[in-house]
Formats: C-alpha cells, structure tokens, sequence
C-alpha cells in the first residue's frame, strides 16, 4: 500500500497501513443493497417479484411475471431516475466534503465552506423571485425552461467560489487556505445577505418556492438530468480521485505538503474548482441537502482511516448509500405526502454530529 | 386497471349517487379523484362528490372534513408517488400545481388531469364550478350551482356597492411568520374582492402583493384593513399586527382601529362560498368599528 504515497516522498507508515481491508467492497454491496430495497420501498406497492419483471422487460427478457403498467411507470420514470440521482448527488457532496476537510485540514469543514451552497442559493431564490419582475430574465426562462433554476443555481454557486477564491488569491501565499476560510465566511454573510432581502420581497407563492428549494428534494429527479449530471461529475470525481496523495500530504500540513514536492499554488485552486464544481452540480439538481458532505467522510474515516485513497471512495459510497436510504425514509414516512430530504439529513446530522464530538473521534 | 379492483366500495357509492344527481350515463365518471387546491375540494364537497374524493392537498382546508383525507403534500410541491399510491382516476387541480416535473410526470404516467383556470371575478368562479363539475361528470348540479353562486354573489355585491355614504378605502394585507405584512395591490385577487364587496382599493397604486413603506400607507389613508385570520393568529391579535404596519397611527383606519379579519381561504378561494364571503367582507367594511378577533374559526 505505500504506492499510496507520492513517489520519493518519506512513508507514511500510518496512512499506508490498510485498515478493514473489505470495507470498499462491503460499503458498494451496502450501496447495492439499499438502492434494491429503496426500489421496493414507497407509496406504490411493488412487491420484488414486480420489480424484477418489470427490470428484466426493459431488458426484453419474458419473465411471465405480471405487472401493472402504472407499476412500470413508476418504477422506471419516478423510483429509478430518483434512485439514481440520489446515488449521484449523495455520492459527490461526500467526495467534495472530504476533499475540503483535507484542504482545510478541518473535520467541520463541509463542501459548502467555499461558497458554493450560499451562492447556489442566492441564484435560485434570485431567480425564483426576480424571473417574473425582470423581462430579460422571464425571455430567458422561457428559453431554459426546466433548467432555468437549476443553470441560476448552478452560476451562482461557481461565481460565489471565484469571487472568494480571487480574494483569497490577495492575501500572503503561505496563508492563503486561511484566507479562503475566511473570506468564505464573508462572502457567505454576504451572499446570505442579499438572500435575505430577496426573501424580504418575495411574495407568498415564492416565499413557498424558496422554502422547498432550501430543504432540497431529490422529487424532481428525471431521467433528462442524468446524463447532464453525469457529464459534469464525470471529471470532478476522476479529478478529486487523482489527487489523494496531495490529500495525503496535506494531513501533514501546506509547508510540509510543499516539502513533499505539491505547488500549492496549483493544487489549491484544482482543489476548490473541482470542489465547487462538483457541488453546484449536485446542489442546482436538488436544492440544498445539508450533512451529506459533512458526515459521510467522518463515517468513512472511522471506518478505513485517514489514508485518502481508500477515503475518497469509501466517503463517497457511505454518502450514496446515507442519501438513497434518506430518500426511502422521506418517501414513506408520511406518504402519500414527502418530507423534503434536507429535513430528515440534518434530523439525523445534527445528532450524529454532536455523538461524534462527544465521543471525541472527530479529526481528520 | 389497479384502481377499480381496489374500490368495490366506492365505485358503490358514487355510481348510487350519480343515479341521484344527475340523468347522465356515470360510467365516465371518475371514481378515484386527488383535488388538488383549497377552492377544487370546496367545489367537489358542494357538488356533493366528496365519496369521490381519495385525497387532496395541504390546502384543502374547507370544509373541515376535508382535512381527514390522505394529504399528498402542498400543492405546488407534489409528490408523484405519493399522488399515484391514492390509485386516482382523475386529478382536479389549481393552476398552481407544481412542480412542473411532477405534474409532467403524472401527465406521463396517463393519470387524467384536469387544470382550473385561476379566479378573481363572480364569472370567473362560476366558470371554475362548471370545469370542476364536467370533470366530474355533474354537470347539471354544477351549472345550479355556478348560477346561484353568481347570482347571490352579483346580488350581494350589487347591495354592498350601492349602499349610501362614501365607499371605505380598504387596504389587505397578508403576511406570515413575524415577517411585515404584504399588502395587496392592483390585479391581485384581493383587489377584486375588495370591489366586489363595495370599497376600494387604497393600495391599488402599486402591483401584486408587496411590502407598504410608511410613507406609502400615510398617503393611500386607508379608512378599513382587511388581514387574515392565520396572520393575526401568528402576531397574537389584529392590534399587534396593526404594529408592524408602519405609519398605520396616521390612516383613518389605525385611528379608528377598523379591522376586518377573515380566513385566508374565504377571502381568496372565489369557490362556492363566494357570496357569502363578499356579504362578510362588505358588512366588515362597513361595520362602525369592528369587535376584534372575529371569525377565529
């Protein structure tokens, strides 16, 4: 396992050494399992047996089992396409969230730190509220159709992060994490701000709007956003992946990460795009669903260690697996009616969160 | 299909009860229907289709037995599974229903839906009891209804704008949650309450709903404000609410203390209860000096 160094760098025996050797094929069988029983599980009832008949369909293989054709419409237009978002979605803020609690070398870091959540949100409710006011926008709307909220959400959050990034940039080289920290938090209050006053002004219905949109719902999930999806997580995750050993590095601290031979300079800013990349995608889709990327790589951590080659993916997995199993609970709990998904996260987050903290395992 | 194998009991009932209301032949008539919007259930309860009913929305709060139907959620935030879980031959919803995915979806999935057209006017109403009671298949009840609900509405406002003296300036706010009161400008369903129930609107110089600065309530002086009964119980009373309207203390209606408050369904629903929510409106308008707390049903 000390490939998972840099070459040439000093071992680092503790990252190197494996711990729960199974724990990447447990978790995607874990993974497997949910998304199987999330399929059978909702307001419709489709029993297994329907589920596979109708799986095996699509596929042209006769299996005798009868179905009904609403039963296939909503396995295959409402459950699968949502499914599969939330595996998407669950699995990215995971990987960008450890990404940032390695840049930041802190476990409160959440991929949110630079920016992109307060951002995508001011473009969301900026669109919510100001589509119908400003005539431009409204022709524009009726270009994007579906995607309008989604593309506003989407700018917001990266112009959001380039802004913090720049004044970051400001600042010392050797205290430019810090700065980013920092003006992260600014810029938030900021963004946060002019959230606000469009909140302030917006009417009932919007006020509704903006509600739903800020306790994320993976409800609008479609098969059309899927390939769209996947083609901006595509990169971002290979990117993130490709740069465990700088992560690695970077347990030790910036200087020694230079020592070990990383231009920070150029590692930070492939860092936080991909970062913010990876989270507009997921949170323009959604709306925001909180904790994901906070939990799941401290969960991933007990369980595989801190070594980021096998973090990165455990973290990932545990976040698709915490996002599928959430969306069943959100669907069935007060069915016919949902509970939007951000609720139920940050209900089971926040607890989670504070037994971390007491049980003093929380560190990177 | 699924649905009629699960409802031997109900499918009874509504055939019984089509025999009844109407001389049409009921087998178009839906049996397993989802109302969607506050004004869609009113209207199915006054046509006296409620056994029809498998569900309905968040905002289908009237009459009060609505509530105990299987809630699919807020109506502008449907859930698609939730919706398809009632088995619903027929979905009558506002034109508020959304999300756009969602209700696409359910177009997909070949669950018939039926979209009223939006109301602010007597006609308007009436017209939205006849799309409702087609889609039920009563039409003939529908078509009674829509009449005597126009013409008691048009008779009632008739009354209420010809009654002597001058006509009160009314301004209608909402507002929720502890945040400043929205006031209902022109081309609002409040602005066209307000003139069918004999008053005018003081702040039909401004567009939609929206925040009153002081400096705008002093000079629309309205003689009566009109809130509803959820924002006076989220602010404690009308008084206080009257507080968070600033520069109120230099209208004719802060003077006075004219509040009228009514339900935020009976105001705005402009279904079969509109006569007599014109009738209330307009008598409030008109009253010397309203005892406070009224209508806290």
């Amino acid at each position: 396992m000390s490939e998972a160094i840099a070459a040439g760098a000093p071992p680092l025996a503790v990252l190197s050494r494996p711990r729960a050797p199974l724990a990447l094929p447990l978790l995607a069988g874990g993974l497997l399992l949910s998304l199987l029983a999330s399929a059978m599980t909702g307001p419709v009832a489709l029993p297994p047996a329907q589920v596979a008949g109708i799986l095996a369909a699509q596929f042209g293989i006769e299996t005798g089992i009868t179905y009904t054709p609403m039963q296939a419409g909503v396995l295959m237009e409402v459950r699968l396409p949502r499914l599969v978002l939330a595996v998407l979605v669950g699995f990215g803020m995971a990987l960008a969230g450890a990404a940032m609690q390695g840049l930041f070398r802190n476990p409160l870091a959440d991929p949110g730190i630079v920016g992109v959540s307060s951002g995508a949100a001011l473009g969301a409710v900026g669109w919510i509220v100001l589509a119908g006011q400003i005539p431009l926008l409204g022709a524009l709307g009726g270009w994007l159709g579906a995607y309008a909220l989604p593309a506003f959400a989407f700018l917001g959050g990266l112009l959001t992060t380039l802004v913090i990034y720049r004044l970051a940039g400001i600042g010392r080289p050797e205290a430019q994490t810090f700065m980013l920290l920092l003006a992260g938090v600014a810029i938030s209050a900021l963004t946060g701000a002019a959230t606000g006053l469009l909140t302030y002004i917006a009417n009932d219905e919007q006020l509704r709007s903006i509600t739903f949109w800020t306790m994320g719902s993976l409800g609008n999930a479609g098969w059309e956003q899927i390939p769209v999806l996947l083609l901006l997580m595509l990169p971002t995750t290979l990117g993130l992946f490709a740069l465990y050993r700088l992560l690695d590095a970077l347990l030790l601290g910036e200087t020694v990460a230079g020592h070990l031979g990383f231009d920070m300079r150029r590692a930070r800013p492939l860092l936080v795009v991909l970062t913010a990349l990876m989270v507009g995608t997921a949170v323009s889709m959604t709306g925001i669903i909180g904790f994901i990327g906070l939990m799941a790589p401290h969960i991933a951590r007990l369980i595989v260690g801190p070594g980021h080659r096998r973090l990165l993916p455990a973290a990932a997995l545990i976040g698709a697996l915490l996002l599928v199993v959430g969306d069943m609970v959100a669907r069935t709990l007060a069915s016919p009616a949902e509970i939007p998904i951000g609720i139920l996260t940050a209900l089971v987050g926040g607890p989670f969160f504070l037994f971390l903290l007491l049980s003093r395992r929380v560190g990177p | 299909m699924i649905c009629r194998a699960f409802t031997p009991a109900t499918r009874r009932a509504g055939l019984g009860l089509a025999l009844l209301v109407c001389a049409t032949p009921s087998q178009a008539q839906p049996e397993r229907v989802v109302s969607i919007g506050g004004h869609v259930t009113e209207i199915v309860y006054a046509l006296g289709a409620q056994q029809q009913l498998v569900g309905a929305d968040s905002s289908s709060l009237y009459p009060p037995e609505a509530r105990a139907l299987p809630q699919v959620g807020y109506m502008r935030q449907i859930a698609v599974e939730g919706v398809i879980s009632l088995a619903p031959d027929l979905i009558i919803a506002s034109p508020d229903i959304g999300p756009p995915a969602a209700v696409e979806k359910l177009e997909r999935l070949g669950i018939p839906m039926v979209r009223t057209r939006p109301a602010n006017s007597i006609d308007s109403a009436a017209e939205r009891i006849r799309e409702v009671g087609r889609a039920l298949d009563r039409s003939e009840k529908a078509e009674q209804l829509a009449r005597a609900v126009s013409e008691k509405a048009r008779a009632e406002s008739e009354r209420l704008n010809g009654l002597p003296g001058p006509r009160p300036r009314v301004a209608l706010f909402l507002g929720h949650n502890g945040r400043s009161p929205m006031g209902s400008g022109s081309g609002t369903s409040g602005d066209a309450m307000i003139r069918l129930a004999g008053g005018d609107n003081a702040l039909s110089g401004m567009q939609g709903f929206k925040t009153v600065p002081a400096e705008a309530l002093i000079q629309a002086a309205p003689d009566v404000i009109v809130f509803t009964v959820e924002s006076v119980a989220a602010a404690g009373s009308p008084q206080a609410l009257l507080k968070r309207l600033p520069g109120i203390e230099h209208t004719p209606a802060g003077r006075e203390g004219r509040v009228v408050v009514m339900d935020l369904l009976e105001l705005f629903s402009f279904g079969p209860r509109l006569p007599d929510s014109i009738a209330k409106l307009g008598d409030g308008l008109r009253a010397p000096r309203l005892p406070q707390a009224d209508g806290g049903s």
